[in-house]
């Protein structure tokens, strides 16, 4: 049972989750892409600038990677969610026909 | 401004043309499409948010919050890269400036070659050709060591803003998101890329008027078309596109003041070294067109 300041709408959960996932595959499919534009030659032949540029593109990758996954937690956590809260719904229904 | 005029120069400066970098355009281009896919994200996660936004609870509370964590930092994500398209396309102007100014030098000392190398005059303008030559080539890699200075401060930007560590909510990321270099930058790279133009449009009007001089310097006539030419360097100072730069460059040195940010304050001044070369490039090539004249006997020697 709810209380006033609880409201549980599982289906909304699972949209949403189900959304987060699509973004986490379509993120982490642009990132194979991006790795193989960006490829493995600096663009500038100059040391000063080659090295700290391959850095940032170090960088970069590694954190678009982090945000593919945390799309891909968030999407599988909302899903979970709406699992457990479903799951309640029902034991709660069933207690009810005890 | 023929090639081998061009070649002539450079041989006797001893040095090479300087690269073209053609990938840089196009790894800016790449940093762009980044960003964009970065912000697209970042809003289809709102919408994605939106429909689970009926629930209402302590629980749901966390999960909302760690979403729009998520979305925050493909927004910080989204602002970083378009600051690193401009930061590529940046350098990619200061370098073609650079050598453009030092393809004029080398074409001047070309001219200066051909008219006579001998006579004190001649040696005399090949002596400053080859201190300016020096002086700029030399500006080169320490602009180079600038960018390369911007791009790791860049990535430790990325790890900070858009690593897990540094997942901010909507609300924080749209807030102007490092309020100094946010629009510190914005402000620095617009104002180089306007002065960059107006040095390039100065360089320009330069190759634009030696080629003129040349080809009559190469048929033998030096006609009064060409001394036509010649007022232009002697226009009004505050019309000049070169006065008009450093006032740019004064602006943004104020700017930068204002942030103390020693790095780019650095960068300001090598800029305005560069401008002050090219205001000494115009001296030396209203003695060279002096020179042109008295030779082909259109203004007399002093006596």
């Amino acid at each position: 049972m709810a209380s006033d300041d609880v409201v549980i709408d599982a289906e909304g959960r699972y949209t949403s989750g189900r959304g987060f996932g699509q973004l986490a595959d379509e993120h982490a499919s642009y990132l194979t892409r991006l790795r193989g534009h960006l490829g493995e030659e600096s663009p500038v032949p100059y040391e000063e600038v080659s090295g700290p540029y391959a850095e940032l593109m170090a960088a970069w990758l590694e954190t678009s990677g982090q945000a593919a996954e945390r799309l891909g937690f968030t999407g599988a956590a909302q899903v979970m969610m709406a699992d457990g809260n479903v799951a309640t719904e029902r034991a709660n229904e069933q207690v009810s026909a005890w | 401004m023929s090639d081998q005029l061009v070649g002539a120069g450079y041989g006797f400066f001893g040095s090479a043309r300087l690269p073209d970098l053609p990938g840089v355009g196009v790894h800016a281009d790449t940093w762009d499409g980044s960003a964009g896919q970065s912000r697209q994200m970042a809003d289809d996660g709102v919408s994605a948010l939106r429909l689970a936004t009926a629930n209402r609870g302590p629980s749901a509370g966390a999960a909302q919050e760690h979403g729009t964590g998520t979305v925050g930092a493909l927004l910080q994500a989204g602002n970083l890269g378009s600051v690193t398209a401009g930061v590529l396309r940046s350098l990619e102007g200061v370098s073609n400036a650079i050598r453009s100014h030092l393809d004029v030098l080398a074409g001047m000392a070309g001219i200066a070659l051909a008219a006579g190398a001998a006579t004190p005059a001649g040696r005399l303008l090949l002596t400053r050709l080859r201190a300016v030559f020096t002086r700029t080539a030399g500006a080169l890699r320490p602009l180079m060591r600038k960018f390369g200075d911007i791009m790791r401060s860049l990535a430790e930007a990325v790890r900070r803003r858009v690593g897990t560590k540094g997942a901010q909510s909507p609300q924080a990321a749209s807030r102007p998101m490092f309020p100094q270099a946010a629009e510190y930058v914005n402000n620095t790279v617009q104002g180089a890329k306007v002065s960059l133009g107006n040095a390039e449009r100065v360089i320009q009007e330069r190759q634009r008027l030696m080629t003129r001089l040349n080809s009559s310097f190469d048929d033998g006539t030096l006609t009064a078309d060409d001394l036509a030419q010649v007022p232009y360097l002697r226009q009004s100072p505050t019309s000049h596109p070169l006065y008009q730069a450093e006032r740019q460059l004064d602006s943004a040195q104020l700017t930068a003041n204002n942030y103390n940010s020693d790095m780019n304050l650095a960068a300001f001044n090598s800029a305005k070294d560069l401008h002050r070369d090219l205001d000494e490039l115009m001296g030396i090539e209203d003695d060279l067109l002096q020179w042109l004249r008295r030779n082909n006997g259109l203004e007399p020697w002093p006596a």
